[in-house]
């Protein structure tokens, strides 16, 4: 699909009116904070199931067929996305956001293909079906019913891998090349593209904890590292053996100071990093929340997406949470932010 | 049990040395079993703390684990999880402890873990593996100190029978049986006395 000019200024962009409209109603049926208590509060798996079922968008689904939690909010956010895909003119920006299921695939296929085994893990959220994608893979052109636009970003990706690469190096490249797809594509006015900045900014904020915490080589993290940060890559590697205490002050932005704070104080006395990873969704949660102000623009059809990516998130805590009995107030612990 | 055997000199002779052979062997034995036992003490206290440590690792990994399942979609998690790079490598070797033979599981490698990427992962998933990496070579000597544990107990088992057989059944026999010809060969010995004293007696009488 051909991409229209996109409009420099947030909020402004006329073309997405229709599409805005369409995301407010869709956005009044996301799951409230106080919905996600209710079936925090379930006791079991079945009665989450039951009380979920009363949402409207879950109850089809779950009334369907037997289905499992993965399956049911796989198949909500796939269906998230083909609204969202509907209505938004054919945007790079949102398809960009569901090619991220594409790169997982590819991933898969490329892995099992080195190792000659069977693919394990291939998500039908992405563009592609597995048949589309073996068939791009066998013949490297794109036909058919293919989407282009999907299986021009793989074709990308792909020419960057080498017949000799590891399983980490496979994957780090294709990580590399989505981002900055993310980014190019979400660069399309000054709020999205900070989005995409400060999304890149915390990915490698977590790259750089990680890979000092566990001890890996320093050229991990150099290749790990995604480009187009607001923090610059040379930043990160030239602080590599400096402690995490002493690495926060350095960082002109407030925000990631405290994220790195608050997280540092939580693995002291936890000893563990859920919460680096839950500041980090909260505040992309909490950025994302001011495009619901913006009445024009592409915007709110990303801030709908990021909302119902961290919904899915949020019912998968409680209903794997709910499986394993695990005690409510465990569960919270974990819960993101709502966008709702 | 008195043995059957001929009540003479020589059979008395051959009986003694084994009856001093026998004792010989069984307070070897004894000190063998004490020794074991010894050994099966220290091992069951190694394998109690292994199994805690274990145990503490495997509680570890798997708690963290099932943070990373709570916010992890499954297969982004299997695709990260279900290619290490290079395999697990043992090598079996036999040791020997107070003549026992013990075979003994060598780590010679195992697989790496960590070959996902760090953007779509949860940053809790390299805690979780290292905790369980770290179960593998505890594992190993578990693995080993409690086969450890089970021949010794066999063996201690064995050696304790045989203890018990030269204490009560073969040590008593053979002294019953030492007695049995002593005074048989005392009895012969008076006898002949005896007979000689009255030989002589008649010798004088005539």
């Amino acid at each position: 699909m051909k991409e229209r000019k996109e409009s420099p200024r947030p909020g402004s962009d006329t073309r997405y009116t229709y599409a805005v409209g369409r995301i407010k109603a869709l956005e009044a049926r996301l799951i409230s904070p106080a919905e996600m208590e209710r079936l925090l509060e379930e006791e079991t798996l079945a009665g989450a199931f039951r009380a979920l079922g009363e949402f409207s968008d879950y109850a089809e689904t779950i009334a369907a067929e037997k289905k499992g939690p993965e399956e049911i909010l796989e198949e909500q956010l796939a269906r998230a996305y083909d609204a969202v895909s509907e209505f938004s003119l054919g945007s790079n920006a949102i398809q960009t956001l569901r090619l991220k299921y594409d790169f997982h695939n590819l991933k898969v296929l490329l892995k099992a293909r080195l190792l000659g085994a069977e693919p394990d893990g291939f998500s039908k959220i992405g563009f592609l079906s597995l048949e589309e994608f073996n068939r791009l893979l066998a013949e490297g052109t794109v036909g058919g019913e293919v989407d282009r636009f999907a299986a021009e970003a793989i074709l990308t990706a792909l020419s960057e891998v080498d017949d000799g690469d590891s399983l980490e190096r496979i994957e780090v490249v294709l990580d590399k090349s989505y981002y900055r797809l993310f980014l190019n594509n979400l660069s399309v006015n000054p709020f999205l593209e900070e989005y995409a900045r400060r999304t890149i900014d915390l990915i490698n904020l977590r790259t750089f904890w990680r890979v000092q915490l566990m001890d890996w080589p320093e050229e991990r993290l150099a290749e790990s590292l995604l480009h187009g940060g607001t923090i610059q890559k040379a930043f990160f590697t030239a602080n590599v053996a400096t402690p995490i205490a002493d690495f926060s002050p350095k960082l002109t932005d407030d925000a990631y100071r405290r994220i790195l704070r608050e997280a540092k104080n939580a693995y002291q006395t936890k000893g563990d990093l859920s919460v680096l990873d839950k500041l980090t969704d909260d505040f992309l949660v909490e950025f994302l929340r001011r495009a619901k102000y913006y009445c024009f623009g592409l915007e709110p059809l990303v801030g709908y997406i990021a909302a119902k990516e961290n919904e899915v998130m949020q019912l998968r805590v409680i209903l794997h949470g709910k499986e394993k009995a695990l005690l409510a107030d465990s569960l919270r612990e974990v819960l993101r932010r709502s966008y709702a | 049990m008195r043995l059957n055997v001929n009540p003479n000199r020589m059979e008395l002779l051959k009986l003694r040395k084994r009856l001093a052979l026998a004792k010989r062997g069984h307070k070897l034995l004894q000190d063998k079993q004490e020794q074991l036992m010894r050994y099966f003490l220290r091992f069951v206290s190694r394998a109690r703390e292994l199994r805690k440590q274990v145990q503490d690792k495997v509680d570890e990994g798997l708690r963290r684990f099932e943070l990373c399942r709570l916010v992890t979609p499954e297969k982004f998690l299997i695709n990260a999880l279900s290619h290490p790079a290079g395999e697990l490598k043992l090598k079996v070797e036999v040791t020997r402890l107070l003549s026992v033979r013990i075979p003994r599981l060598e780590l010679e490698s195992q697989p790496n873990p960590f070959t996902y990427g760090l953007t779509h992962t949860p940053s809790d998933l390299d805690l979780s593996l290292k905790a369980l990496s770290e179960t593998v070579p505890l594992m190993m000597e578990l693995v080993n100190v409690e086969k450890t544990i089970v021949i010794l107990s066999e063996e201690i088992e064995k050696t304790r029978r045989r203890v018990n057989a030269l204490k009560f059944v073969f040590i008593p026999n053979m002294v019953e049986t030492v007695k049995y010809i002593k005074m048989k060969l005392d009895e012969l010995e008076r006898s002949n006395v005896n007979r000689l004293m009255r030989l002589k007696e008649l010798v004088f009488e005539a």
